[in-house]
């Protein structure tokens, strides 16, 4: 089937381009609701401007935003495939071995679980917002736009709930498999520029790395601590505070 | 035994080598301080109002539009990282593979 380039475009970025107009819509709405606060002395009316577009126009910008994470995150998550592909396309093999395909499918699921999760809140709170804008709306009383109001910022609440729960996961979900697919390498490019962090049988030795307000001990060399200010010491001196680090798993042999 | 994985440094190397901090960091920083500034002059053209009306019309254009700044901003900042991570590291990563793989098979 023959796509025309701005369908390609519309197909692969969806997520990128509703981001920026949802921005542009809340930044909107925001100076709408700027010029009609400021020009009427009523404060109840203003208060209605205030839930309808001040609320309003950061729902609609706090969803731009996440969906502009969410993009950059899927932006991640083809890099990730490409390499994966490099890794187990028909060649030599390698030392040491790439791991096995990762469920790809399980994280598209994933991926889709989180823009429901996202799309629900976001209706939740628009209804919520919507009811709180017309409860403030043409009242004429300060008390009954300020239940307005406060009944909308708890939309947006929701709102903001939404997101997180759709972000966090999903940037959990790019973690693990960017470990998962990358890790091996991480561990034979880490020892290779820290030599002396290996014994002689190529095994990592007792010394671990820990560093000051990180709660986590890494393998030397290890780049989650790359540019961090980091004390070396026995793996035996660590105490049970301390756990490994998931991408070098500095507790593992080799 | 097949071609060595690692040891070309593509990941402990530095995700950005240039060390230019990116357009999307230095646009969200920006954002973040004039978000910061709007806040701070609403709040003393607020304190300083005597109008109740006044007082909602600061709200909204500082207080809201301040804080509509500063979410952008920071959102900006922290996806800047993750940009990076995607045109720096994980790109030298993936040539780096091609790079072992092909060599090896000539």
């Amino acid at each position: 089937m023959n796509r025309t380039p701005l369908k390609l475009l519309v197909r692969a970025e969806w997520d990128r381009i509703l981001a920026f107009v949802l921005i542009a819509a809340g930044a909107a709405l925001v100076v709408v609701a700027w010029a009609g606060a400021s020009g009427t002395p009523f404060v109840a009316d203003q208060l209605s401007y205030v839930a309808s577009g001040g609320v309003g126009g950061l729902f609609l910008l706090a969803l731009g935003l996440a969906l502009l994470m969410s993009a950059d995150h899927h932006d991640e998550w083809r890099k990730l495939d490409a390499i994966e592909r490099a890794l187990t396309e028909p060649g030599p093999e390698l030392q040491p071995a790439p791991p096995a395909r990762p469920e790809s499918g399980r994280a598209a699921e994933g991926r889709a679980r989180g823009l429901s999760v996202l799309s629900l809140g976001a209706v939740v709170s628009a209804v919520i917002m919507v009811i709180g804008w017309v409860h403030s709306s043409g009242s004429g009383r300060q008390g009954v736009a300020a239940e307005g109001l406060t009944l909308s910022l708890s939309g947006l609440l929701v709102a903001l709930a939404g997101v997180a729960a759709f972000l966090m996961p999903s940037r959990s979900r790019l973690a693990a498999r960017r470990a998962h697919l990358l890790r091996r390498f991480v561990l034979a490019d880490a020892a290779a520029v820290t030599p002396t962090a290996t014994s002689t049988n190529g095994a990592s030795g007792d010394a671990v790395l820990v560093a000051d307000g990180l709660s986590r001990y890494h393998r030397p060399g290890c780049p989650a601590v790359s540019g961090v200010a980091t004390t070396r010491t026995a793996r035996a001196a660590i105490g049970a505070a301390l756990r490994p680090c998931d991408l070098c798993e500095p507790g593992e042999q080799r | 035994m097949g071609p060595p994985l690692g040891g070309g440094g593509a990941v402990v190397g530095p995700v950005n080598p240039t060390g230019t901090p990116s357009p999307r960091r230095a646009f969200g920083l920006a954002l973040t301080v004039l978000g910061v500034v709007v806040l701070l002059a609403g709040w003393v053209r607020l304190r300083d109002a005597e109008i109740l009306a006044d007082q909602v019309s600061y709200l909204v254009s500082s207080g809201i539009g301040g804080v509509a700044l500063i979410m952008t901003g920071v959102t900006l900042v922290a996806s800047a990282g993750a940009r990076e991570e995607v045109r720096g590291r994980l790109s030298r990563i993936e040539s780096t593979i091609r790079d072992t793989r092909g060599g090896a098979a000539q």
